[in-house]
């Protein structure tokens, strides 16, 4: 066995995920600005996607459910004694900035989180979970330009289709908002608007959340530039710009395409009906004034 | 170098139905060794670790000082880890024998770089000729397996398995083991084996008598538990003869030709 093995093991409460936070979305909701502006935080470690924690959480979940029964009665190998094991694994592969940092929080940000945040919840009774969304119709505009290929280089629907992509932010939402019921007090919603429009206010709650300070570096987030990494690239004609609301509404014209059920999240998120061109002109005029 | 399992886990596989679950009774029936029946996990483990390798190490070596012994090492710790009670509740040496185990024998070296990993390989025509009886489903899809329907996907994964196997031939601890040698004479095949793993006299005495020990009740989702508990015989060599059809042969053939050829079984 490698010499790593031997090296000084996370502390309980880290292999419960007490200093990890996940923060997953849609694609497209704005977690690379969320990322961006908490970067500068002086007890804060959040670094790109790395993808671990949807893979980990669901070869977890298909073990114990296709093979619990098996590994209980020939292996002597219990539900927890698994759980332990991938608890183990997915934040033993953060030992680095955990154990480098032993007073800062790790937050982990992959899109595709959010689609597993309740598994991801009973695998780490500890952590925590940002939940960051955004007006479905602008984030299917953003989807829609983005050229983003399976392995076979064929596009995905959610990027070439509005129903689809619609449909899958819908989804993914979906399961955002019942993690939020599975794990009351360990998930904060984070809506992209409120990043936007205020700022101070909106990471001032996820400091709480964090049960960090707030700190006055967050709001001057331009002054700490992040390299960005992979699909976080696709943000990169923004993500060094002075915030804007000017993409709040950009896709206001898709709402005539909006089914019933997901005009339905839409309401529920306080996403009501979009604003006219000239009432989205004179917010935009407004905040041009300030 | 420390394990919860105690020395270096062994590692089994082969094409399914290749013997692996006969092998797994004799080492058993030693009393040194201990192998559970199929645990299904090392095979979904080795992949997820080539995902992450494949796919984000850039970034985690970047930005989260994570670099690819290390992820290695982490993931030989969960599968330690999960070998771990078997070990502890018999305190013999652990042996974790999945078919699948060999198609990723070469990862598996990298997790583990002292381990024994065995492979079982037997004519790739009995092989398939066993496969199209069996009655597995795809526990995603509840559909029957292809390689039970369908003798050409049969075949491509006995090609995968062996061809997998010898990429790891001049790797010291790595051991083939021929089932139609074994079921010959098991005291010569066995006897090369547990030399090898360095078990004595004593243990290879105990494993030739598995019928014995062997424990039908464990591993209830192995085909063979029923033959397997009764003594070696040669029966089924060269079954491919009577049990498959002529174009079923030409199939076989079209495709495992050349691996059955460098196998000397063609």
């Amino acid at each position: 066995m490698p010499e790593a093995l031997d090296a000084p093991e996370l502390s309980a409460r880290d292999i419960l995920g007490a200093r990890l936070i996940f923060a997953g979305g849609c694609p497209r909701s704005g977690l690379t600005l969320l990322r961006r502006m908490l970067s500068p935080h002086s007890r804060i470690e959040c670094g790109p996607d790395t993808g671990l924690a949807p893979s980990i959480a669901m070869q977890w979940q298909a073990f114990a459910q296709q093979l619990g029964d098996l590994h209980a009665r020939d292996f002597d190998l219990q539900a927890e004694d698994m759980r332990q094991a991938m608890a183990a694994l997915l934040t033993g592969l953060f030992e680095t900035p955990l154990t480098r940092f032993p007073d800062h929080v790790l937050i982990e940000k992959t899109a595709l989180n959010v689609a597993v945040f309740e598994h991801l919840g009973r695998l780490l009774p500890e952590a925590r979970f940002i939940h960051v969304v955004r007006d479905g119709r602008d984030v299917a505009a953003s989807l829609l330009e983005r050229d983003w290929k399976d392995a076979n280089g064929t596009p995905f629907p959610h990027v070439t289709r509005l129903d689809a992509a619609l449909k899958y932010w819908s989804d993914l939402v979906t399961l955002g908002l019942k993690a939020e019921r599975a794990l009351p007090g360990r998930v904060l919603r984070v809506p992209y608007e409120e990043l936007v429009r205020r700022p101070k206010a909106t990471l001032t709650a996820v400091c709480e959340f964090l049960d960090l300070e707030y700190e006055r570096t967050l709001v001057h987030f331009a002054g700490y530039p992040i390299e960005l990494k992979g699909l976080e690239r696709d943000s990169l004609p923004l993500i060094n710009k002075p915030l804007t609301q000017r993409r709040i509404g950009a896709g206001g014209e898709l709402d005539g395409a909006v089914a019933p059920q997901t005009r339905q999240l839409l309401t529920h998120l306080g996403y009501g009906a979009p604003e006219t061109p000239s009432e989205r002109r004179k917010r935009l005029r407004t905040m041009i004034r300030r | 170098m420390h394990y919860a399992v105690g020395k270096s886990p062994i590692f089994i596989g082969g094409a399914p139905r290749s013997g692996t679950t006969l092998l797994r009774a004799i080492v058993n029936a030693s009393r040194n060794i201990v192998c559970g029946p199929e645990m299904r996990v090392i095979p979904a483990l080795c992949h997820l670790n080539q995902q992450i390798e494949d796919g984000h190490m850039d970034v985690l070596q970047a930005n989260y000082g994570l670099d690819a012994q290390a992820l290695h090492d982490r993931f030989a710790r969960t599968i330690d880890q999960l070998l771990a009670p078997l070990h502890l509740k018999t305190g013999a040496r652990v042996a974790e024998k999945t078919p699948a185990n060999i198609l990723h024998f070469p990862r598996l070296r990298r997790l583990f770089p002292d381990s024994p990993l065995i492979a079982v390989v037997r004519d790739g025509r009995d092989v398939v000729a066993s496969l199209l009886c069996m009655d597995w489903t795809d526990a995603r899809t509840g559909q029957p397996m292809a390689i039970t329907r369908d003798a050409g996907a049969a075949a491509q994964l006995w090609v995968d398995s062996v061809e997998a196997g010898r990429r790891l031939a001049g790797d010291p601890g790595f051991t083939e083991l021929v089932y139609e040698r074994l079921a010959r004479d098991p005291q010569a095949e066995i006897g090369r084996l547990f030399l090898r793993l360095g078990e004595s006299e004593e243990a290879l005495a105990r494993a030739l008598d598995h019928v014995r020990h062997f424990d039908k009740r464990a591993g209830e989702a192995e085909s063979s538990a029923d033959r397997v508990a009764q003594p070696i015989d040669t029966a089924a060599i060269g079954r491919w003869q009577r049990d498959l059809s002529p174009a079923q042969i030409r199939q076989v053939e079209a495709i495992a030709g050349p691996t059955l050829e460098a196998m000397g079984y063609a």
